[in-house]
């Protein structure tokens, strides 16, 4: 996935850096290098630019810039909202307080069930057979891991 | 003379060093890309002259922005006697890489580790021995801000002169697919006869990381490196290169103290989601209440001084012409504008501040997604927010930006961020016409500058470059405590500017005002008079006054120079021009000097830096089109409106 689809709060490890010849010099001298790991901080107004740490260092990406690096998951577990579409995963927990709870529930959405990823904007998934439409800011407080 | 270059990343704390060694008044500031040309000085020390160069600020040293070219063509093609790689403590692995580049590109090198005493404060401990060993260079440890460790430098500095032993040499290893490609590269480089100057070993890898610069010099004699390779090699040699520092520090850093706790904090709310906008608005609004309401006393103690001035020389010198001379034209055009010094100061204390904290790349970050919308970066942002203080500068510090098409817009957009030299006409009038009201109408001009800069960077991108954004990489510094000696290096470096005009061209223009409004008979009937009568029928439309018209036209000269001839064409503005002119009006005028031609010196650097006549030519053409058209606009419909 993109660096630009890791939610808020999350860690990453970079897979690849595709910038322009004329960018790459520096991109990889700031420290975004393959294997390197990546802390997304923060969002602007608006979501955008972001704030990344990278060894150390707090650096400002744009989406636009944070598109051309790819990465995965540091931790198994992760925000659906970073899942890939056509993948199929497993719910492992809740981020939200109760009300958020019954309101995914009420979904048909709970810890165990096992879901595929329709597609990313908007949000769809299955559910036990059912086509589900969720919100992406949902979709962050739900930690799933890949089967 | 022995010559050292310092190199580093941006904001690391070279340029204070360079101010610790050499005693240099350099102002530091709390964002990147503060030293855009090389600075130098010079350190004696134990009986010998050695010149310190402080070098541009990079991450890399490839040679796409003009500072990183200003780095590396330096290091290639002067030979100083040591290059200093300085480091932050705190954040020491980009530095680093720096230092893996330059020891690949030259031999002797030595490694400054700076802001050791914030490393201290946290708990962090490092051990000099482990990257002595790992890095294969002498290490020191200093900090600008306590002195610590500059004699310890200095010393080091000498005996690299001295015996040129530069520690033990350590070479990184790469991948072996690498290290295969550089021995292949390496041996076809040494045999060319061309080539001896440069390392051979540094030639292939630039080549293999795909270095634009490089490949052209060995495609002359053959050698090239397909881009796809490139595009591979380029990414396994960074990565290598970190790897490398992260083992490094692992074995050298012992302990870690908690980290950026406050920096998080106050990030929290500055760059917040919701709060960021309007904190920044609230913070500019704070500048200009600070420049205006507080200083004002000031300024009222300075304009009696003046007239108090004027009056006793009247009453020493008789009447006269010397007398009007000195008195009208010296005294009086000098003066007009050196009442507004106390506000001036006030606002570069009030944006200084800011800048020492750190704000300004939040600040930058906060409003980003409104510049991408103009196609342009929060870098070019930072360039802008200094031409709130004066064009020229503002102009100058385009050189950190690497796309060359933002650069060019960025620069011919500047003279519309109303700069400090305008602040008195604007007082002035405010003054008059809006008693009470001063700060919300200066603001709304200060708003408006902001938006015709905006829309003027939109519309040249549209009609020149058919808008393509430009990336945004920016480093959010940690915040710092603002240091009394480096705020008032940064008040002074500026207002002194302001005074030294006040002394030469301000001067030297009220003179030639005065001489051509009294001759060769004073008022209606001199050449001044000439001047603006003839040019008044184009200013009609807009209303104004025969006398602003000339003021207008020796105000190209010096903004400020508009409020001097106002003193002298009117003698007392305050009590004469509200019979003569509507507040609309006042208003229309105060965006016109707003927008108007630069000012000569403004003229020169945008020559200069955009690389010829034909964009200065542009910029003038361009902004009195635009100034005429909203203050006719302005005066039309506040006729209407009264």
């Amino acid at each position: 996935m993109k660096l630009s689809e890791a939610a808020v709060g999350t860690k990453v490890k970079i897979l690849s850096v595709n910038f322009p010849p004329e960018l790459q010099g520096r991109i990889l001298g700031l420290g975004f290098v393959p294997g390197a790991i990546v802390e997304v901080v923060r969002e602007a107004p608006f979501g955008d630019p972001r704030v990344y740490i990278v060894h150390g260092k707090m650096i400002t990406l744009r989406k636009s810039e944070a598109d051309l690096i790819e990465v995965k998951p540091l931790s198994r577990q992760f925000p659906l909202s970073m899942a890939e579409v056509g993948k199929r995963y497993i719910i492992k927990s809740f981020l939200g307080g109760p009300f958020f709870i019954s309101r995914v529930r009420s979904m048909g959405i709970d810890i165990g069930n096992i879901i595929e990823v329709r597609s990313k904007f908007p949000m769809t998934i299955v559910v036990s057979g059912k086509i589900v439409r969720i919100g992406m800011g949902m979709a962050e407080k739900i930690l799933v891991e890949e089967i | 003379m022995n010559v050292v270059a310092l190199v580093g990343n941006p904001n690391v704390g070279k340029s204070s060093l360079f101010n610790a060694i050499t005693g240099a008044r350099q102002y530091v500031a709390n964002w990147p890309g503060v030293t855009v040309s090389r600075k130098e000085g010079i350190r004696r020390w134990r009986g010998r002259e050695i010149k310190f160069v402080d070098l541009p600020g990079i991450y890399s040293l490839g040679a796409i922005s003009i500072d990183e070219k200003i780095t590396r063509d330096y290091l290639l093609k002067e030979s100083p006697d040591v290059v200093v790689v300085v480091v932050d403590a705190l954040n020491m692995q980009q530095g680093l890489y720096l230092l893996i580049e330059v020891l690949e590109m030259r031999e002797n090198v030595m490694l400054v580790v700076n802001a050791i005493d914030e490393a201290k404060k946290r708990g962090m401990n490092i051990n000099k021995y482990e990257l002595e060993k790992h890095f294969g260079v002498h290490v020191v440890f200093t900090s600008a801000v306590t002195g610590e460790g500059i004699e310890e430098l200095l010393d080091k500095i000498l005996h690299i002169i001295t015996t040129k032993e530069v520690h033990s040499f350590v070479e990184l290893t790469y991948q072996k697919e690498i290290e295969e490609k550089v021995k292949e590269l390496e041996k076809k480089i040494e045999n060319i006869e061309d080539l001896k100057s440069y390392k051979p070993r540094w030639l292939a890898l630039k080549a293999l990381e795909g270095d634009p610069e490089v490949l052209n010099l060995l495609r002359k004699f053959g050698i090239s490196i397909p881009d796809e390779e490139s595009k591979k090699y380029r990414e396994m040699i960074a990565q290598r290169r970190y790897q490398y520092i992260d083992s490094v520090l692992k074995e050298a850093i012992t302990s870690f103290g908690q980290k950026l706790t406050i920096s998080e904090a106050l990030d929290h709310v500055i760059t917040h989601k919701f709060l960021g906008i309007p904190i920044f608005l609230a913070m500019m609004y704070l500048v200009f209440t600070f420049t205006f309401n507080v200083m004002s006393p000031l300024s009222d103690l300075i304009d009696i001084g003046i007239s108090k001035l004027g009056e006793w020389l009247r009453s020493v010198m008789g009447s006269g012409w010397v007398t009007s001379l000195v008195v009208d034209g010296v005294i009086n055009g000098v003066g007009a504008v050196l009442v507004f010094v106390p506000n001036i100061f006030g606002m570069f204390l009030a944006l200084g501040f800011m800048e020492e904290v750190g704000y300004l790349p939040r600040a930058a970050f906060v409003i980003d997604k409104l510049m991408y919308k103009l196609k342009l970066s929060g870098r070019s942002f930072m360039s802008l927010i200094l031409g709130f203080g004066c064009n020229v500068p503002a102009v100058m510090s385009t050189r950190g930006i690497a796309d060359p098409r933002e650069r060019l817009i960025t620069i011919l957009v500047s003279p519309f961020i109303t700069c400090s030299a305008r602040l008195p006409i604007y007082i002035l009038l405010a003054g008059i016409f809006f008693k009470g009201h001063e700060s919300a109408v200066i603001f709304a001009i200060y708003i408006s500058s902001i938006i015709l800069t905006a829309a003027s960077a939109t519309f040249l991108n549209k009609i020149f470059f058919k808008g393509q954004p430009v990336p945004l990489v920016m480093e959010l510094p940690r915040y710092r405590l603002p240091s009394f000696k480096n705020l008032w290096l940064y008040v002074w470096e500026r207002g002194k500017h302001f005074l030294e005009k006040a002394g030469t061209i301000i001067l030297v223009s009220a003179i030639i005002i005065w001489l051509l409004g009294n001759y060769p008979a004073p008022a209606d009937k001199s050449f001044a008079a000439d001047l603006g009568k003839f040019f008044e029928p184009i200013f009609r439309p807009l209303g104004y006054d025969w006398r602003m018209v000339t003021a207008l036209i020796f105000g190209t000269a010096a903004k400020e120079v508009v409020v001097s001839t106002f003193q002298m064409m009117y003698g007392d503005p305050a009590s004469v021009l509200p019979n003569l002119i509507t507040p609309p009006i006042a208003l229309s005028f105060m965006f016109f000097v707003m927008a108007y031609i630069p000012c000569l010196a403004t003229i020169a650097v945008i020559k200069a830096e955009a690389g010829g006549w034909k964009w200065a030519t542009f910029s003038v053409l361009y902004s009195l089109s635009i100034a005429y058209t909203i203050s006719f606009l302005i005066s039309v419909i506040g006729r209407a409106i009264l």
